[in-house]
């Protein structure tokens, strides 16, 4: 029992967990929108690029949040840009994901900003929750939430066929803007809990774990926010009781559940298949 | 219902379409046929107001609410995704359906209602990726019924399935038309709608007939239209069209 209950003897645990649930609950909500739009590439360019973002608005004394916003933003308008120019798209992706990460590695191995933690940023440091991210993540969190209750329908309709949910009246480009703006802002809150590189596995692990579960969509998207949820709680245990970074703690723990559903749903189809030799 | 005046369009080069002037009338069913690049999707897209004609302009009939249907091609990206066919169905009630994540009841009995008349009631809570070409056909068809449509879109419905799966399509659409629906669909399968149809529009860039398969489908208009020399027969009063002998 000591096992869950030491750890809330430090403050900085509590605001870790309200943190990382939320994030985890929000990854996971988001992830199925984004394997079924097939987006995992997008999702982990976007988090990469970030670093570029947050490094050089902390060296010139900016908000970790807003240099991580611009970077995302534009990160997105350049990989539109040369997509444009004829280039495919995970080929534009590959190009401007990496030169922002090498320009973040660039400032934050030449600074001695501590604020600049090449592990923290990469993997993620719970241990520096403040209050304003707790702030911040919960804002987003509710107007997530509040998104996802209103217009789950038309989203899902324009994510199955946006010309056809078009055709039946449902405003599928502004879904489509909505939703890159609502992953963007995802990646950027996640960035505290999970740092830069295992964002994308957070968004993808439970909507994978639970896409191979389940057969309704609905249900697929409620067991993979609660999945996001547990796992990310889970981590958080381990990450502290093993002194691991948060990130990889959580990464883990999914990973682990997402290679136990497969290896049951392997079995079961072996069970099925020798109980029915046709 | 529908009167297309001196409709033209053009993607920046030459016009893909031009002086397109006809009329579907109400519980019409109506079939675009015409080679790949004859305009027939560019059509469909106007009809859809995914674009706008860039000269002329469509006219719907003075007191007529025409709200369309979208069958789209089949597509192996929709088909993969983890979705049951009632969700699937329940999706053409989106753009009208209150603001929150579930479907009302009477929503839902609609959608079963839709599945039991395109006979695929047993298939509900099964995943597309589960269904055969046809049954995810009929999937699709109550999709575009379950959004209340008075005109049917359909975009090349018998391409890549098989030959009887294609004609119960035929006949569901039929059906479809005799329940008081107008339906438009395009196709590149010259004998299914000759023997099919009772009205095609032969197109390429501009319509080069218009009428009953057994008035339009002749040599002259084939051969127009496909810019391929191609026969006409007649079995059974309906038109046939064979590769030329002259050609071979």
């Amino acid at each position: 029992m000591s096992y869950f209950l030491d750890p809330f003897e430090y403050d900085f645990f509590l605001r870790a967990l309200m943190v990382s649930s939320l994030i985890g609950a929000l990854a996971g909500v988001t992830g199925p929108f984004v394997l079924v739009r097939r987006m995992a590439y997008i999702g982990q360019g976007m988090s990469q690029s970030i670093l570029g973002g947050v490094a050089v608005g902390v060296s010139l004394g900016v908000d970790l949040y807003l240099g991580a916003v611009i970077s995302a933003a534009l990160s997105a308008m350049l990989i539109y840009w040369i997509r444009n120019k004829g280039l495919p798209v995970d080929t534009a992706i590959g190009i401007v994901a990496s030169v922002f990460f090498a320009v973040g590695v660039a400032i934050v191995s030449s600074s001695r900003d501590r604020r600049l933690n090449s592990a923290n940023l990469l993997f993620g440091n719970v241990l520096g929750v403040q209050i304003e991210d707790i702030v911040v993540v919960t804002v987003v969190s509710v107007i997530a939430a509040v998104f996802l209750f209103v217009n789950y329908k038309s989203l899902l309709a324009a994510t199955h066929n946006p010309s056809v949910a078009a055709a039946h009246g449902v405003k599928a480009r502004f879904m489509e803007i909505i939703f890159n703006a609502l992953l963007a802002t995802v990646v950027v809150t996640a960035l505290q809990t999970l740092g830069v590189l295992l964002v994308a596995a957070t968004l993808l692990i439970p909507a994978a774990t639970a896409t191979m579960t389940f057969k309704s969509f609905s249900k697929i998207i409620c067991w993979s926010a609660f999945l996001g949820f547990s796992f990310a709680v889970i981590g958080l245990f381990i990450s502290f009781h093993r002194n691991i970074a948060s990130g990889p703690a959580i990464v883990l723990v999914g990973s682990s559940v997402f290679a136990l559903n497969m290896l049951a749903g392997a079995g079961a189809q072996t069970t099925l298949r020798r109980g029915h030799p046709s | 219902m529908i009167s297309f005046h001196k409709l033209g369009y053009t993607y920046g080069g030459p016009p893909v379409l031009s002086d397109i002037s006809t009329q579907i009338h109400e519980g019409e069913l109506v079939g675009i046929i015409g080679p790949s690049g004859s305009g027939k999707t560019t059509m469909l897209r106007i009809l859809l107001g995914e674009l706008s004609a860039t000269v002329g302009e469509i006219r719907y009939a003075r007191g007529s609410q025409v709200s369309i249907g979208y069958v789209p091609q089949l597509d192996a990206g929709e088909r993969t995704f983890p979705i049951t066919v009632e969700e699937t169905v329940l999706l053409g009630a989106a753009g009208e359906s209150r603001r929150r994540p579930w479907f009302d009841k009477s929503e839902r009995r609609r959608a079963l209602a839709i599945l039991e008349r395109l006979d695929i009631l047993s298939f509900a809570n099964v995943r597309l990726n589960e269904l055969s070409g046809g049954q995810f056909q009929r999937v699709l068809i109550g999709r575009a019924l379950m959004s209340r449509p008075t005109l049917l879109v359909l975009d090349e419905p018998t391409s890549g399935i098989d030959l009887k799966t294609r004609s119960q399509v035929l006949g569901l659409l039929k059906e479809l038309q005799n329940d008081g629906f107008t339906v438009v669909l395009t196709t590149h399968d010259l004998n299914w709608v000759a023997a099919q149809l009772p009205r095609v529009l032969c197109l390429n860039r501009t319509i080069i007939a218009d009428g009953a398969p057994v008035d339009v489908i002749t040599s002259e208009v084939v051969t127009k239209t496909y810019g391929l020399k191609m026969d006409v027969l007649i079995h059974n009063g309906q038109p046939v069209v064979v590769d030329s002998l002259e050609r071979n």
